[in-house]
């Protein structure tokens, strides 16, 4: 609570002194406007009174019945003359000011939190299970949702590739077997040119050759990857398009993987802007999952490596009791000496185990990530020759194209026709993109490690500190306010603990006090102006004692009596 | 003596093996290696993937003639031209000739003439090692022989490790270049702001002097111990009006260190920062290639996120001429420098997204503390 009071004193003190500087500009401008000496002292002085009266109207608030404020200003005054009497360091001091101004305002706000702790106690009593519910679910949500979005993005990614594409794809193939069937043409009408005009074999060769390559070229590249019964026909009705739902939700996960297959390809504008844009916004989002997943894996591998120690553990102690046992009923035997040379032995084989288990412990997280790879990489190999069967597929294929696919460099390609295998094609994607991300992420540490030692091979590390850093609140404000002081005194050689002791003092009798300074220069100017004209040592002397029981009374209007005596007392001028 | 020179010696030794081995893996070494790697990666795989590119374009050369011979046969021996039988021989020569075709392209064959142009030549090679070391993997070139799986697989097993600690050393330096330009920028704004600040403290040191002497002009003219009470009261005053001013400029700097220290660079920034360097690069291949800017545009994006489909490709880097070996250069920079800085801008935007979730979790925070 001290905290908070102090928070709040700040706060209060900083809205002062945002409040302070407009309000004395405008005295200024004022001052400046006029020339005569005397007015601008009268505007000065209001200039200075004024922002003070705001803030003394804020720190009453209306709400509080009349008969408190005369009991707390003498514990106010108490705390202040306790804290002024001791000899304390300045941030100890300051805390000290600081915690009492908290503690002196902030004690109806304790009494509250006094009464709300009482209900709060029946709910967590009530509802447990319900809480522990809500809390697992705040938990799994944001992964699950994660997953969720990523596939309903691919999704639509699919969705809209396939708006984009399939038409203008199967405009083009049929274009081509337009053409085709042009070159035919071109080919009998040759023919028969040729056959009834009855020309040598020189000039038939020079005619007929070119139009057959061009037919084999046509036939080249044509339908690298498309299922058999889309194979070469001279028919236009059975052509159905490429970008399926499976080979474009394959397309958008090659994207925003970043591995990119080329079995299909988007070839128009739209397609090319709207695959940028799904790229910029998926690339982040696909890496976002990955390293989601590569974690949830790591921390797998590590609770399971734990649980195989403990095994272990639990094995060495079963063979202990067994060694044990055997060891009870050897006592009958006459040989002490070989029984107290075994127990030596098995005491040396247990520090052995323990140092093997260190070593253990540092070496096998990466060589796990490498076998976990290539691993994954079988079980891949394995998965795509199932499916693929085909006369470029084998073992070594396989485990090349799972690598190749994982480490998004994507050099190769799949058709993929059945839905299970889609569903198989991605999940292997993402969890392997997880995996690769998780021990690259090992390796790349390790390396960095490795690659700084290397680089300050001749050389110390030196490491930045910041001085500020650990410092507390209370010393920076302290500080504060001691270079304050120094800009405003440079004269001085050091600032000690009475000056920051009376400039707080200052700063309170201000901020309680606002009307003081405004009655004092406005006497004093009254009492100049009559001044010089006063002759007589007398009437001096009862003026003085006027002022006196005036400022010790502290009251601000005068008496009747005492105004008409001033004015009967004053010259002509005054009147005037 | 000798003991003492041995002694130095071997000390000179070590000390000049530190050093090496301290410049090797800097920055520039650090590059040296990677460019050094790819073309280690260059000669291997021209040396395996050369002769069987060779082999397959004989072959599909070789069966190009035979289908176009038996056509001319077919169509020169049969003298009554008979439409259906001629048709049927034609057909049948196609389809085996396009048989053989689908076999060789499933070979590695592209369709490019032999000897004219090759995909394995030692450019190519080299762009290709490039492409697998920073997992773009264009499809274009792809290893087909048992030996290049096989060495593909290894090298990349070294080479991307490699690559990913180049991209992070040099993406480091350019992020510490970015926030320094950025650190710059703002304390100079801070500076504009303690001017005006100073400039008020100025203004209102100058009225306290004012008001000073005017008090002090009263002074003379009439001394006694209220008064000197009442000037007290005025000097704090003004005392307490100068100190507040500079309280002020004192957090102003704090606020100034604490932006400072946090350094997050906005967002918008890095993604002007990134499509800035697409456009260079956009100008770039479009002049060269004769391409559209959407193409060239695409290009860009698709190499240096590392999706690499390889539809689009600067067909004449693979080539022998000394004007597509220095568009291979260049491009092998760009890309390389392109990734460092992707990879920068990941970093940044990384940062940002991770305070503005964890500013939106305080604030969830707050308002469930709020309602409790």
């Amino acid at each position: 609570m001290g905290s908070s009071g102090a928070y709040s004193f700040r706060r209060l003190t900083l809205a002062h002194l945002h409040d302070n500087p407009p309000l004395f500009a405008t005295g200024r401008r004022k001052s400046s406007s006029t020339a005569q000496p005397r007015p601008s002292i009268t505007s000065a002085t209001i200039g200075v009174g004024d922002p003070f009266i705001p803030y003394y109207h804020y720190r009453k608030p209306p709400s509080r019945p009349p008969s408190r404020p005369p009991s707390k200003p003498p514990s106010n005054r108490n705390s202040a003359a306790l804290s002024r009497h001791n000899t304390v360091r300045s941030h100890q001091f300051a805390f000290a000011y600081d915690e009492n101004i908290g503690r002196v305002k902030w004690e109806e706000y304790n009494r509250r939190e006094g009464i709300e702790d009482v209900p709060e106690q029946p709910i967590v009593v009530r509802v447990p299970i319900w809480r522990r519910i809500l809390k697992l679910l705040k938990i799994l949500l944001p992964h699950v949702g994660l997953n969720v979005l990523l596939l309903s993005y691919i999704a639509m990614g699919a969705t809209v590739f396939i708006w984009l594409e399939a038409d203008h794809e199967l405009e083009g193939r049929k274009a081509k077997v337009k053409h085709v069937f042009d070159i035919y043409s071109q080919i009998m009408n040759e023919t028969i040119a040729l056959t009834n005009n009855q020309s040598d074999q020189a000039t038939i060769v020079s005619r007929m050759r070119p139009l057959l390559e061009s037919l084999s070229r046509a036939h080249e590249y044509d339908d690298k990857f498309t299922d058999t019964n889309q194979l070469w026909t001279g028919e236009q009705d059975g052509m159905t398009t490429r970008w399926t739902f499976a080979a474009a939700t394959l397309y958008a996960l090659t994207v925003i993987t970043s591995t990119g297959y080329d079995h299909v390809t988007p070839a128009t504008d739209p397609g090319r802007i709207f695959t940028v844009f799904f790229g910029l916004i998926g690339i982040p989002l696909m890496f976002i999952t990955a390293a989601d997943i590569g974690k949830f894996l790591s921390e797998i591998v590590i609770r399971t490596y734990a649980k195989l120690l403990a095994m272990w553990k639990m094995i060495a102690n079963l063979v202990e009791l067994v060694r044990t046992h055997l060891f009870d009923t050897d006592v009958d035997s006459i040989d002490s000496m070989e029984l107290k040379k075994s127990k030596k032995r098995n005491a040396s084989s247990l520090d052995d185990e323990e140092c093997e288990d260190e070593e253990d412990r540092l070496q096998l997280p990466i060589a796990s990530y490498f076998t976990l790879i290539i691993g994954y990489c079988c079980v891949g190999s394995l998965l795509f020759n199932t499916f693929e069967k085909g006369p470029v597929w084998s073992f070594i294929h396989g485990v090349f194209f799972s690598f190749n696919t994982i480490t998004t460099i994507g050099l190769g390609n799949i058709r993929v026709q059945q839905h299970y295998y889609l569903a198989l094609a991605v999940s292997y994607v993402i969890i392997g993109l997880a995996v690769i991300t998780a021990s690259l992420d090992l390796c790349s540490s390790t390396l960095k490690r490795t690659f700084t030692k290397l680089h300050y091979f001749g050389r110390k590390i030196r490491g930045a500190r910041r001085g500020f850093a650990n410092m507390s609140d209370d010393i920076r404000e302290a500080m504060r306010i001691i270079a304050a002081l120094k800009k405003t005194r440079p004269s001085k050689d050091r600032i000690t603990l009475e000056d920051l002791k009376r400039f707080l003092e200052v700063q309170e009798h201000l901020l309680r006090q606002p009307y003081v300074p405004y009655n004092v220069h406005l006497l004093r100017w009254i009492e100049d102006n009559v001044g010089p004209q006063m002759k007589n040592e007398f009437s001096l002397a009862e003026q003085y004692a006027q002022y006196m029981d005036d400022v010790s009374g502290g009251k601000t209007p005068m008496s009747p009596s005492r105004l008409s005596h001033k004015m009967s007392s004053s010259d002509p001028m005054l009147f005037f | 003596m000798g003991r003492r020179h041995r002694r130095s010696k071997v000390t000179r030794v070590v000390n000049l093996v530190k050093k090496i081995i301290a410049f090797f893996f800097s920055h520039i070494g650090l590059c040296a290696l990677v460019v050094g790697y790819a073309l280690l990666g260059a000669v291997i795989f021209k040396a395996v993937e050369g002769p069987h590119e060779a082999e397959i374009q004989e072959l599909v050369k070789s069966a190009r003639e035979k289908a176009v011979d038996v056509v001319w046969n077919a169509t020169f021996r049969v003298n009554r031209l008979d439409s259906k039988q001629w048709k049927k021989t034609v057909l049948d020569e196609v389809k085996r000739f396009k048989t053989v075709c689908m076999l060789s392209i499933r070979k590695g064959y592209d369709g490019k003439e032999y000897g004219k142009q090759a995909q394995w030549t030692f450019t190519g090679a080299f762009l290709y090692s490039l492409t697998v070391i920073t997992t773009i993997g264009y499809g274009n070139t792809a290893a087909k022989t048992y030996i290049g799986k096989t060495l593909t697989m290894l090298y990349a097993i070294i080479g991307i490790p490699l690559m990913l600690l180049f991209l992070t050393n040099i993406g480091d330096v350019m992020a510490k270049i970015f926030r320094f330009l950025y650190a710059q920028s703002i304390r100079l704004k801070f500076r504009l702001i303690l001017w005006h600040k100073k400039r008020k403290a100025a203004k209102i040191r100058r009225a306290n002097s004012l008001v000073s002497r005017l008090t002090r002009g009263h002074r003379v003219k009439a001394d006694s111990s209220v008064d000197s009470f009442g000037l007290g009261a005025g000097a704090d005053v003004e005392d307490l009006l100068t100190a507040r001013v500079e309280m002020e400029q004192l957090e102003v700097r704090e606020t100034a260190a604490a932006q400072l220290e946090s350094m997050t660079v906005p967002i918008s920034l890095v993604v002007f920062t990134m499509l800035g360097y697409l456009g260079v690069g956009t100008t770039i291949f479009k002049v060269w290639e004769g391409w559209t800017f959407l193409e060239s545009f695409y290009f860009c994006f698709i190499s240096l996120t590392t999706i690499g489909f390889g539809d689009k490709f600067p067909s004449t880097s693979v080539s022998n001429t000394d004007e597509a070996q220095e568009k291979l250069v260049i491009t092998s920079i760009y890309l390389l420098f392109g990734m460092a800085l992707l990879a920068m801008c990941f970093n940044l935007a990384q940062e940002e997204v991770q305070n503005k979730t964890r500013w939106i979790a305080d604030k969830f925070r707050s308002k469930e503390d709020d309602d409790d």
